[in-house]
């Protein structure tokens, strides 16, 4: 997962170099590798910051820096996101590309799976292509002697003329060696022969060779070619744009290109063949001679994680593992953060010591009343804002983060994909989109740049939209679990149930309005891992840091306008103007509206004021599940809004929260109508 | 099993073949008749009459289902990746029934024209493994890609 915009160190590859960085002092050596093959953990070994370390592919989508004392030198060393391909679509992709082609780079980690000698090989010929030097960190050498594969590290290394280290990331092995290594970093030996192709990509070479203000020198123009002939034309001119800033000399290669494109249909899929052939060539090299082929006998070796792996996707034992994990979600969630660890901190904690020991301060200390007001007031900074994000919300997101970060280290998440891909074709998504939505349970506004990882504009704006609408975030899923299991576990199901349908309905529309349709979806499966309980509260840890600078000043700043628009008399005149629909319509309690306002600044806010409604008394069966639908539907939150407007423009941000806003409104009468109405008929007093 | 009219020893896998297409398959989720079709004579009858192999052949399975497989292949057109039943191997053939964008993910995921895959399971995704990786691929997309069965290796033993 990208780490939140404000606190990460990220080097933006879009922005220019220069301007005061000390990039440019010291070297610059980029991870680059295959998704989920632990560049990032390889990162955190090498620097000592921390990127996040997830097992499911995507769990970078931008860069990170840090920095580094390596073969003699400081380096400045950037872990990239995940490639499979450089000449995608995708945007994460592109990041990494980008770093490559424009950042000055002095080396390159190319990280790979110790298992599997092809990948390696095909990670590494677009590197040789663009003339880059490269060491070869071999990652998951453990698994790979777990599995009794052979090593093809020095084979590797002697075929292609470079330094090649195997490395476990987790324990630290290899690192040394490949730190020495990073000196004698060189480019891979390896050529790949384009057959038909060969002719357009070196005329195209050639022109792009003969420009004389290039942007970049650094790499070679036969690996340039390669790229702008396998993009799409639009992201081919728009990197061409880059490389060539002169409109004049453009336009000459540019037209290269187009002649190029002329002379052979599907470049692309021609690229990635030949260079599937010259991995074929290689291969048998890298091997050592098998006198026995398939001396393993390939059932013994099946362990207890390989097991549950098959079963997480079984058509119906991967609905029963998903239903107890979402069992087991709530059951800590809901039930040990919200009832046990949130009655100590709000009730014990805050009730009983910290809050009376403030407010007897503030009013000891404090002679104006407007000024106790704020601090102690009903919405003062400490009984409204301090009390709702530290004792209320607090509790139950650790809960919610320690929980979700021990089903991301083991790696369920891509093998949720497999069981809910069907689901989300209905609403035009691909399952590659799965693993976003699943993160905008961690937080709507990560997830968001995560849709990144999507390859079509319609699939990133379906996605956007979705996690804008109805996907609650970690804390108010978890106010969620916290109130429906203080009211009853048919409220989970049914507010679940109606934003699901929500989710699916406007999915839908939204797939048969916009125009192309969801590519299919291929997705790796990374085995299961033990999960490692260091990495689990590292990352808690981290979210927590990220929930307390981040989301606790919003609600500072949330208190803060309420209290004044509470004491200018607005918040009473706003409320008298929204009684007929928070009232008539949805038929809640007025007071109900001021969690809304606070549902302006985040979702979960406005959910933790529903939330002490419920706890005061004040809200009924009905009215708590009314309540938590239309919190759930409504506007993205501060943090979010912005991110959909720098990764979707501002357009499509301001349609999307005009649309949400009445949306969740509409949504919230009708199950008020419904719901009263079926109450009545059962008889049930209301 | 053998079709008692041409002789030639069936699998499984040629069996759910020849039941493709068949309007009471979808009706009832398999054959219930107990109607057995040979793929490569057409001959169709009750399961019994298919008598059942002997002991000698069971051992030769490996070898006479490649056989059947590719005399079917030839006679009924192409294999497809997301028809093997799970458990099968294949080698996979060509992707040209496919999409562009999605030959080259295929690719990018190792998956080339020549490479041996395992089929895992079909549903609700088709999952294969090629080599040591686990992909997971929509149903459809695996119903485009053309595939050679391979007979499975058996692991010998041996010292
Ligand atoms: N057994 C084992 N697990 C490892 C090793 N290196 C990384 N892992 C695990 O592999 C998973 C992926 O690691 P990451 O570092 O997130 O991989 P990445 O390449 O940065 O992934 P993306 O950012 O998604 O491209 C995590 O669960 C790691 O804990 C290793 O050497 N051995
Ligand atoms: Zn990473």
């Amino acid at each position: 997962m990208a780490r939140c915009h404000a606190c990460a160190s990220t080097l933006e590859a879009e922005s220019e170099r220069g301007e005061g960085k000390q990039v440019q002092a010291q070297r610059l050596l980029a991870l680059v590798g295959r998704p989920n093959v632990g560049k990032s953990a390889l990162f955190a070994r090498l620097t000592g910051a921390y990127a996040t370390v997830s097992n499911y592919p995507g769990t970078t989508v931008e860069v990170f820096q840090g920095r580094a004392e390596l073969a003699g030198g400081r380096w400045a060393v950037v872990d990239t996101p995940g490639v499979l391909d450089f000449a995608s679509p995708r945007g994460d992709e592109r990041v990494a590309r980008d770093v490559l082609l424009f950042e000055d780079v002095g080396a390159v980690v190319a990280v790979a799976d110790a298992k599997n000698p092809e990948l390696t090989l095909q990670t590494l010929i677009p590197l040789a292509e663009l003339g880059l030097p490269v060491v070869v960190a071999l990652n998951f050498a453990d698994e790979r002697r777990a599995r009794g594969l052979p090593s093809f590290a020095s084979r590797l290394a002697e075929e292609l003329n470079i330094p090649v280290v195997e490395t476990v990331a987790l324990t630290g092995e290899g690192l040394s060696a490949l730190k020495a290594h990073i000196a004698s970093a060189a480019v891979p030996r390896i050529k790949v022969n384009y057959g038909p192709l060969e002719h357009p990509l070196q005329k195209l070479a050639g022109a792009l060779e003969a420009v004389e203000r290039a942007a970049t020198d650094r790499v070679k123009p036969r690996g340039l070619a390669l790229l702008l002939l396998a993009l799409e034309p639009e992201d081919a001119e728009a990197l061409l744009s880059r490389l060539v800033p002169d409109p004049g000399e453009r336009a000459g290669v540019r037209r290269v290109l187009q002649e190029a494109r002329g002379e052979a249909p599907r470049p692309a899929y021609a690229i990635a063949l030949a260079r599937r052939r010259a991995v074929e060539r290689v291969l048998p090299r890298l091997l050592p001679p098998a006198p026995t082929p398939e001396k393993r006998e390939p059932k013994q070796k099946e362990g207890w994680a390989e097991r549950l792996a098959r079963w997480t996707i079984h058509p119906f034992w991967g609905v029963l593992v998903l239903l107890g994990v979402l069992y087991g979600v709530y059951q800590f969630v809901g039930v040990l953060g919200a009832q046990v660890l949130v009655g100590f901190f709000e009730e014990a904690l805050f009730g009983e010591y910290i809050n009376p020991a403030l407010t007897a301060l503030v009013e000891r200390t404090v002679p104006w009343a407007w000024l106790r007001d704020l601090f102690v007031g009903e919405f003062g900074l400490i009984t409204l804002a301090l009390t709702y994000s530290l004792a209320l919300i607090l509790p139950i997101i650790t809960a919610f983060f320690l929980a979700f970060g021990l089903l991301e280290d083991v790696g369920y998440f891509p093998r949720l994909t497999v069981m809910a891909h069907r689901l989300f074709r209905k609403m035009g998504l691909s399952g590659q989109a799965v693993l976003p939505m699943i993160l905008g349970l961690s937080c709507d506004t990560m997830a968001t740049v995560t849709t990144r990882v999507l390859e079509t504009r319609k699939e990133r704006v379906i996605a956007t939209l979705l996690l804008a609408l109805g996907v609650p975030c970690s804390a108010q899923l978890a106010v969620i679990l916290a109130m429906s299991a203080a009211a009853s576990p048919g409220v989970l199901v049914g507010v679940l149930g109606i934003v699901g349908m929500q989710l699916l309905i406007v999915g839908r529309l939204a797939a048969k309005l916009l125009p192309g349709d969801a590519p299919a979806f291929i997705a790796e499966l990374p085995p299961l891992r033990r999960p490692r309980l260091r990495n689990v509260l590292e990352k808690t840890r981290l979210r927590l840091v990220w929930y307390v600078t981040e989301v606790v000043p919003l609600f500072v700043l949330g208190a803060l306008a309420l209290f004044v628009l509470d004491k200018l008399g607005i918040l009473s005149a706003f409320e008298r103007w929204v009684r007929p629909v928070v009232q008539e319509l949805l038929g809640l309690p007025p007071e109900a509206a001021a969690a809304f306002i606070l549902g302006f600044f985040r979702r979960d806010y406005g959910a933790a004021g529903l939330y002490h409604l419920q706890q005061a008394g004040q809200l009924d069966t009905v009215q708590v599940l009314v309540s938590l639908v239309v919190i759930t539907l409504f506007v993205p939150c501060i943090a979010q809004t912005l991110v959909i407007v720098k990764e979707r423009g501002w357009r499509t941000a301001l349609a999307i929260v005009a649309f949400v806003l009445p949306y969740a409104v509409v949504v919230g009468a009708i199950v008020n109508g419904i719901a009263r109405a079926v109450q009545g008929a059962l008889g049930l007093g209301g | 099993m053998r079709c008692p009219m041409c002789g030639s020893v069936l699998d499984e896998q040629a069996q759910e073949r020849a039941c493709r297409g068949c309007p009471l398959r979808a009706l009832t989720r398999g054959c219930r008749l107990g109607l057995l079709r040979c793929p490569l004579c057409g001959y169709h009858s009750l399961a019994r009459e298919f008598q059942a192999p002997s002991k000698q052949e069971t051992s030769e399975e490996a070898t006479t289902m490649v056989v059947t497989m590719s005399t079917t292949k030839a006679l009924q057109g192409k294999v497809w990746l997301g028809e093997l039943p799970p458990g099968a191997e294949a080698r996979l053939l060509g992707f040209d029934g496919l999409r562009e964008p999605d030959m080259r993910r295929l690719l990018a995921y190792g998956l080339a024209p020549g490479v041996q895959v395992r089929l895992l399971q079909k549903s609700p995704a088709v999952v294969i493994k090629a080599g040591e990786t686990e992909l997971a691929l929509e149903g459809e997309l695996a119903r485009s890609i053309e595939v050679a069965p391979q007979p499975r290796i058996r692991a010998k033993v041996q010292g």
